[in-house]
């Protein structure tokens, strides 16, 4: 069965290093995604504002889906958090009723039915941890990996049953399924700040150098989500202009890892574009 | 202003009364640490109290994190009602203009942002599939109907 892939709207235009690592990896494992180019912004964005309105938006996605018969990949945190929160509050029948008044005026309907996948999900659950160690060429056993999760793969724990919010452990068992060694954090700081962002920098950035600090010394951060990428990542430049601190880790998406593991070139997973922090240091480690 | 009679259309948040003020939340807040005027036990107090002051700007720091949400003993959600009160907020014209922006440019191009000349390069490059310029019609349509565009 084929997956709707849903990109949102921060993947496609400030991390395509994710998408196209995400798309490599996907290929490898022969898991068929369908590009549906009327996929948008999934609704976060309008929360602060309107719960409702975000719930809409979230639902005509949802929508969007099922028209096709499909189940949804969500690369993003928050946009997995945000359907997946609207998927449950569909389950609700007044709900859904009052969403599909206004979905009708848009010519959709949604039922509730197509199920919302993060990636790792599709990694984990599906294909499993031991089908990714079967299928590793290249050994990264040399490498020092810090785990960072975000916020929206984990919580809120009673909407996304995925992993245990306070100390999650299934994206390090596919980090270690790479063989690259895993650094338990000082303490599990998930929130990058960047939501904070339109209202403090300095505290956003802060998050940001708390989360990167924490991860100790390793060899590159791993992180799940675009927002928590461009906060870690562009975070530790603003760290020397701001709080005067030499910060130097590369950060990358747990699919250029595995990318790599898989043999595929580092070209290929995007690791020479967009990162603000280069990434030659963790590549000359792993070959 | 008392928020409490729209509590209960917020993700269940009618619970509210059963905060017992521990602090919990606050304790466990990224975003107290270093902004000490943001504290979510004094918000789920003054709404329980009906005092809530809507146009306090620290309101708008949470980073939705869900620290609150899932260690408050009462299930009190204390993340889904500082959102209630933003939406208040909103609703009288007391949302900061950044985060009204934002949605404009969501309304306009059901994206975050506009296309930019160097992500068209960084995709083609990368070998990516093209995107549409406008996502589509459908978020401003949808907004109109929820009263979301009236507000920005």
């Amino acid at each position: 069965m084929s997956y709707a892939y849903y990109p949102g709207c921060v993947i496609p235009l400030q991390a395509p290093n994710y998408e196209v690592s995400a798309r490599a990896v996907l290929k490898e494992f022969d898991i068929p995604i369908v590009d549906i180019e009327d996929f948008g912004c999934c609704g976060v964005l309008a929360a602060p504002l309107d719960g409702f309105t975000t719930l809409t938006f979230a639902a005509r996605n949802i929508a969007l889906a099922e028209a096709k018969g499909m189940d949804v990949i969500a690369l993003c945190n928050g946009c997995f958090g945000t359907l997946s929160k609207a998927y449950h509050q569909l389950e609700e029948e007044e709900t859904r009723d009052k969403v599909n008044r206004i979905l009708k005026q848009v010519g959709l309907q949604v039922q509730g039915k197509a199920k919302v996948y993060h990636f790792h999900q599709i990694l984990y659950d599906k294909i499993g941890v031991d089908e990714i160690k079967k299928r590793i060429k290249v050994d990264m056993n040399t490498i020092k990996i810090g785990c960072h999760h975000g916020c929206h793969i984990l919580k809120p724990t009673d909407v996304l049953h995925y992993d245990k919010a306070a100390y999650p452990q299934k994206l390090e068992a596919m980090v270690s399924a790479t063989n690259a060694q895993v650094v338990p954090p000082q303490g599990f700081e998930h929130c990058c700040g960047s939501l904070l962002m339109p209202h403090n920098q300095d505290a956003s950035y802060a998050f940001a150098v708390k989360a990167v600090e924490q991860k100790g010394e390793v060899d590159a951060i791993i992180v799940n989500c675009p927002g928590c990428f461009r906060q870690l990542d562009l975070g530790q430049i603003m760290a020397k202009r701001k709080f005067n601190k030499v910060l130097n880790t590369p950060v990358i998406f747990y699919t250029q890892l595995l990318g790599l593991a898989l043999g595929i070139d580092h070209k290929s997973l995007g690791l020479d574009t967009v990162h603000k922090i280069r990434t030659n240091t963790l590549l000359q480690k792993v070959s | 202003m008392d928020l409490r009679p729209e509590l209960k259309d917020y993700y269940g948040t009618d619970n509210v009364y059963a905060c017992y003020q521990c602090g919990t939340c606050t304790g466990g807040c990224p975003v107290h640490r270093y902004l000490p005027e943001y504290n979510v036990r004094q918000i789920v107090k003054d709404i329980i109290d009906g005092e809530i002051d809507l146009s306090d700007k620290s309101l708008w720091y949470c980073t939705t994190c869900y620290i609150c949400y899932e260690r408050c003993p009462q299930q009190v959600k204390p993340l889904y009602l500082v959102q209630a009160a933003t939406n208040s907020a909103f609703k009288k014209g007391l949302a900061p203009e950044s985060i009204k922006e934002m949605n404009r440019i969501v309304l306009k191009c059901g994206r975050n942002s506009e296309i930019t000349s160097i992500a068209k390069k960084q995709r083609k490059t990368l070998g990516l599939p093209e995107l549409k310029e406008n996502v589509s019609e459908d978020y401003k349509k949808i907004a109109e109907l929820t009263g979301l565009s009236k507000g920005l």
